[in-house]
Parts: structure tokens; C-alpha cells; sequence
């Protein structure tokens, strides 16, 4: 038991912020940290240093994830102005992680994931088509639209606090 | 597109190092979890496994037990030897021989009976030891299945530990977590289930298993039930095997027989009776009375006679050895059964009845106390939840060696429809 705890301690706060990247909510965060490290303790015998143990747990929690909406059944309304490309640039210093944590829960699920797996964890198209099961095509277009969303939100925010200060 | 990898820097740059601490209670949560695993497997399993192994060798002393002193051949002290030999041609008479149905015969009748009697008791009593024991396991599970959900004395406060995110993973650290983890894993997949469900028994050749002046005779099986326990280890990812025991019972009806209330006695060739009674039938031609015919031996008046049945009543413990082979795996899982299972005679009643005659009780004197049957079947699993799955398994089960070699060329079976649920764990 000792162990089991000791790895929690050390590896946690890491993993918990994957865990809030990928979930909707807090709670949902919170539930998958927990699921995510039954699994680990439950396999642990099966890893066989391939890679390193941080990115093997890594791999397990956004499994754990994705593993909650692969039943759901895709229902997405799209709007056709997410596609089109936004323009103005931002200051970066004025923005907090929190804020940016919180759009992208508010992202729909596809374009959540796929926006984490590609631009934050280092999957390829491929990849995620793979485990997502979705097709390249689509993989990329998610992408295209959760940029959109976010770098909307984000302007819209900026703009208004820029308006403020004035 | 400068646009499209700057949202993207943006989110690299300010989640880099981005780390969160989830609340304490979410440890507690899993820690509870954990022991709670931990106590099923360590508790469980190995009391399943010393049950069944108990009854396994249990199950194999009675085998060997029947194979060294078998039934019929124990030497009977009596004055009349020349009569001993092979009793049960005696009571298969054919002739009307009344004079020679006398004293001698039901005595060495009678030593030969209480002797396989005994023999039978003591068997009877092992078997009922193993059906105890496994009923003892059964409710023992359902106590401890109580105890694990009671909830646990709240753990002791973890010590603080150093939260640097640089400190690399020790072999201190890693080692006792493998070693933990080996202790628990093994013989976890053991798959626990209990079935039951109605049995039809048959023939496959034409014939009856009493007496062959029946053989014409219409039969017919009584809907009788079979329940037990099985218990399931994968061998590899499609094949399983299995073993258990059940409790079957047959039953079937052989009409159109003719009783007589008077007359002489002619005995059914493979059953006896209680109090050495031996009843007055034949097969009847036809489903109406049969006339009243003839007069009797020692011409006393004409004998009358009604429609009757005999019902034979068979039980079994059985244990199966079966393999159990996946065909499709989905949320209704497909597979197909084979394998073989030892029958150890449990019951065994035959009752003669009919309208006008009090219900004459005995048992066949043919069965073999231990036969084995080949088994094959389907079956069909729904997923309930990840551990527990409903059973529909259709099985067709030939019997072997059922009966001693004398008794005609009889092919019992019997088709069983087995329900149940399954956990895995």
C-alpha cells in the first residue's frame, strides 16, 4: 500500500492536469484521476519499460478519458463560421492558464480531444484517427474548429479587458 | 498560417509545466478501492479453490471406491449357495414357476439386497458430504460477500512527502510495487457460476429400460430440473475450462400398462420391488382396458385388471469436465460446449400405478451406480456488468454405461436448458 501511495503523491498534480485538459468539468477530472489510477496499480505488472513510466501512465489516463465518450454518439451541430480564419494577434502575458484551461472544457468533446492529442501530447493524425476512430479528414477539421473556438473566446475576452482598461 | 500554430504555442507555452493538486479525499477514495480489491482476491479465491478440490477428491475416492468393490460381486454368507450366483436372473422370470418362488431365493434375495444396500448407503453418504460442502461454499460466499462491503477502519494519515517534481523514480520506489502486485494477481480470472433449468429425458433407440415386453410401450419424460455450480478457468483467449457439480434428476412415464389384481405375478425384468412384492403386469395392446382374460394357475377366479403406469425416477450428482470454446464475442457472447461428466446415482425409484391397485414402490435393479455421459451444447452469455453475465446454455448429454451389460440396448440422453448468472474474478 505504501508504494501505491508513494507513486500517487509523486505523480498526481502531473497527472490530474492531463486528467482536467481532457474532461468537461472538474468532477469528471477528479473521477478520472481516480479511474485512471485504479488502472495503473491494477496493471502495473504489464509495464515493461517501454518508455518512460511517466508517459506509459500518461498514455493510461487519456485512455481512461477517452474511453468515457466512445459511446457517445456524435450529435455535433457545426457552424459554418468556425471554419473561417481568424486574424488579429494577441498579447499572451495577459492571459491565464485558467482561462484557458476553462475553454477548452468548454470545447465540444471531439474537438477537445483531438485539440489535446495533437497540439498538447504529441499525437499525430494518424494517431488519434486510430484511436479515436474517426478518419484523418476528420481529425483535422476537429483541430481546425477547436482553434477557431478558442482563439474566438480568447479575442472576445481580450478585446473586452483591452476596452476596459482604456 | 501563422494563425494556426499560434493558438497552438499559446496552449504549448502556458501548459508546459501546468500541474494542479486534486483534493486529499480523492486518494482516500481510490486507497479505499484498493484494499477493498485486495481482500476479495486474497479472501475468495483461495477458499473457491479449497472447495473445490475437496470435492474433486472427494469425487475421485468414490470413483476409485466403486472400481475396487464393485456392486453384486461382495460374497453373501448363506446355506443356499447354488442360488447366489448372479440373483437378478432369478427374478427375471419368465416362466410361471410359482412353487420355485419360495423361501430359498427371497433369502439369499434379501442378503444380497442389504448387502448392496449398505454398500450404496456409504456411497450415498459421501456424495451427500460433497452436495454439503458445496452448499456450505455457497453460503459461506454469500458471508463474506457481506463483510467485504462493510465499510473499512478510516486509514491512518499519510506522512508528508517531498513533492519535488524532479525526484526520479527509485528502484526503492518501483520494486515494492511489482512485488505487491504479483502476490495478487494470480488465478484472477476464475469465472463462478450457478445454473439451473428443466431436463427432458429420452431414448434414442425404441425400447424400455424396465423390461423389454414393454419395449412397444408409448413413454414419455416428465419435465424434471437440474441446478449446480460450475466453476470456469480460461486457458487461453477463446478456450475455457470447466468443471462442477449438479444435482439431475430424470423422469419418465411408461403408459399403457396392464395391472392385475389377480393372477399370477410376472415381475418386470429390471426392477424390484419393495418387500420383494412382485406385481401382476403386462404390456396392454392398446389404450383400452384389456379384456379380462384367461383364468389363473391355481384357478382362482378370473383376474380384473386396469390401465396403469410406471414412472421411473433417476437421480444423479454429476460432475462435468467440459471445454468451452468462444465463437463470438460481443455483448452476447457465443460458444460452444463439449466434454464429458461423471453420473453418480443418487435416486432411484420406479412406482407402478393404476386405478385400481394401491401404487407399488421399488427401484430398478439395473443402474449403474457410477456412468458417465458425453456433453455437448451451446452457450449464450449477456454481458450484465464487467463482472457478471446472465447463462443460457442448451445441452445434449448421452448417456454411457447406464446400465449393466444385461438389460437391452437402451441409448439414454438427456437435453437440459440451463440458466444461471456468472462472476468473474
Amino acid at each position: 500500500m505504501k508504494a501505491q501511495e508513494q507513486l500517487y503523491r509523486l505523480f498526481s498534480n502531473k497527472l490530474f492536469a492531463v486528467c482536467l485538459k481532457y474532461s468537461s468539468s472538474y468532477q469528471q477530472a477528479e473521477d478520472n484521476l481516480q479511474d485512471a489510477f485504479l488502472t495503473i496499480f491494477k496493471k502495473i505488472s504489464q509495464y515493461q519499460d517501454k518508455g518512460s513510466f511517466e508517459g506509459w501512465m500518461k498514455r493510461i489516463v487519456i485512455n481512461t478519458a477517452l474511453q468515457r465518450y466512445r459511446k457517445q454518439t456524435l450529435f455535433e451541430i457545426i457552424r459554418e463560421d468556425h471554419l473561417k480564419e481568424p486574424e488579429l494577434e494577441i498579447d499572451e502575458e495577459m492571459i491565464p492558464v485558467d482561462y484557458l484551461l476553462k475553454i477548452i472544457q468548454e470545447l465540444p468533446d471531439r474537438y477537445r480531444q483531438v485539440f489535446n492529442m495533437y497540439v498538447l501530447d504529441g499525437y499525430s493524425h494518424k494517431e488519434i484517427s486510430e484511436i479515436l476512430k474517426i478518419s484523418i479528414g476528420t481529425s483535422k477539421s476537429n483541430l481546425a474548429r477547436a482553434r477557431n473556438i478558442l482563439k474566438e473566446k480568447i479575442e472576445a475576452t481580450h478585446n473586452l479587458t483591452k476596452a476596459r482598461s482604456v | 498560417m501563422e494563425e494556426k500554430k499560434y493558438i497552438d504555442r499559446l496552449y504549448q507555452e502556458k501548459f508546459k509545466d501546468f500541474e494542479a493538486s486534486p483534493r486529499e479525499e480523492i486518494w482516500q477514495k481510490i486507497s479505499v478501492k484498493l484494499q477493498q480489491e485486495k481482500k476479495e482476491k486474497s479472501i475468495l479465491l483461495p477458499f473457491w479453490k479449497r472447495t473445490a478440490g475437496v470435492a474433486a477428491i472427494l469425487s475421485l475416492f468414490i470413483f476409485l471406491g466403486e472400481w475396487l468393490n464393485p456392486p453384486g460381486q461382495t460374497p453373501i454368507v448363506n446355506n443356499e449357495s447354488e442360488k447366489i450366483d448372479n440373483p437378478k436372473s432369478e427374478t427375471s422370470l419368465t416362466t410361471v414357476d410359482v412353487p420355485k418362488i419360495s423361501t430359498p431365493t427371497e433369502s439369499t434375495n434379501g442378503n444380497e439386497l442389504v448387502q448392496a444396500e449398505e454398500i450404496r448407503q456409504v456411497r450415498r453418504d459421501f456424495i451427500s458430504d460433497i452436495s454439503s460442502i458445496s452448499a456450505l461454499g455457497i453460503s459461506e460466499y454469500s458471508s463474506f460477500i457481506e463483510a467485504i462491503t462493510t465499510p473499512l477502519p478510516k486509514e491512518e494519515k499519510a506522512p508528508e512527502l517531498n513533492r519535488d517534481p524532479v525526484l526520479s523514480l527509485t528502484e526503492d520506489t518501483m520494486k515494492p510495487l511489482f512485488e505487491e502486485e504479483q502476490s495478487t494477481s494470480e488465478g484472477v480470472r476464475v469465472i463462478v457460476s450457478t445454473h439451473a433449468g428443466p431436463i427432458y429425458y429420452g431414448n434414442l433407440k425404441r425400447g424400455s429400460f424396465l423390461d423389454p415386453k414393454f419395449n412397444n410401450n408409448s413413454t414419455e419424460s416428465e419435465v424434471t430440473y437440474s441446478y449446480g455450480f460450475n466453476v470456469a478457468y480460461p486457458l487461453t483467449e477463446k478456450l475455457k475450462i470447466r468443471s462442477g457439480l449438479s444435482k439431475v434428476t430424470m423422469s419418465h412415464n411408461t403408459n399403457n400398462i396392464a395391472v392385475y389384481s389377480g393372477g399370477n405375478p410376472v415381475a418386470i425384468a429390471n426392477v424390484v420391488f419393495e418387500g420383494n412384492s412382485v406385481p401382476k403386469v403386462e404390456a396392454a395392446m392398446n389404450k383400452k382396458e384389456p379384456p379380462v382374460t384367461g383364468i389363473s394357475y391355481d384357478r382362482s377366479p378370473l383376474s380384473t385388471s386396469s390401465m396403469g403406469e410406471l414412472n421411473q425416477r433417476i437421480g444423479y450428482i454429476e460432475i462435468p469436465v467440459e471445454l468451452e470454446y468462444s465463437l463470438l464475442e460481443k455483448k452476447i457472447n457465443i460458444n460452444i460446449i463439449g466434454g464429458a461428466s461423471t453420473l453418480f446415482l443418487d435416486e432411484n425409484t420406479i412406482s407402478l400405478s393404476s386405478a385400481s391397485t394401491p401404487t407399488t414402490t421399488g427401484e430398478a435393479n439395473n443402474l449403474r451406480e457410477v456412468s458417465f455421459s458425453t456433453n455437448i451444447g451451446l452457450g449464450f452469455d449477456y454481458d450484465l456488468s464487467e463482472k457478471i453475465k446472465l447463462n443460457l446454455e442448451p445441452m445434449f448429454k448421452y448417456q454411457l454405461n447406464t446400465f449393466d451389460a444385461a438389460s437391452g440396448n437402451n441409448q439414454p440422453y438427456y437435453l437440459g436448458i440451463y440458466t444461471g448468472f456468472s462472476y468473474k474474478f
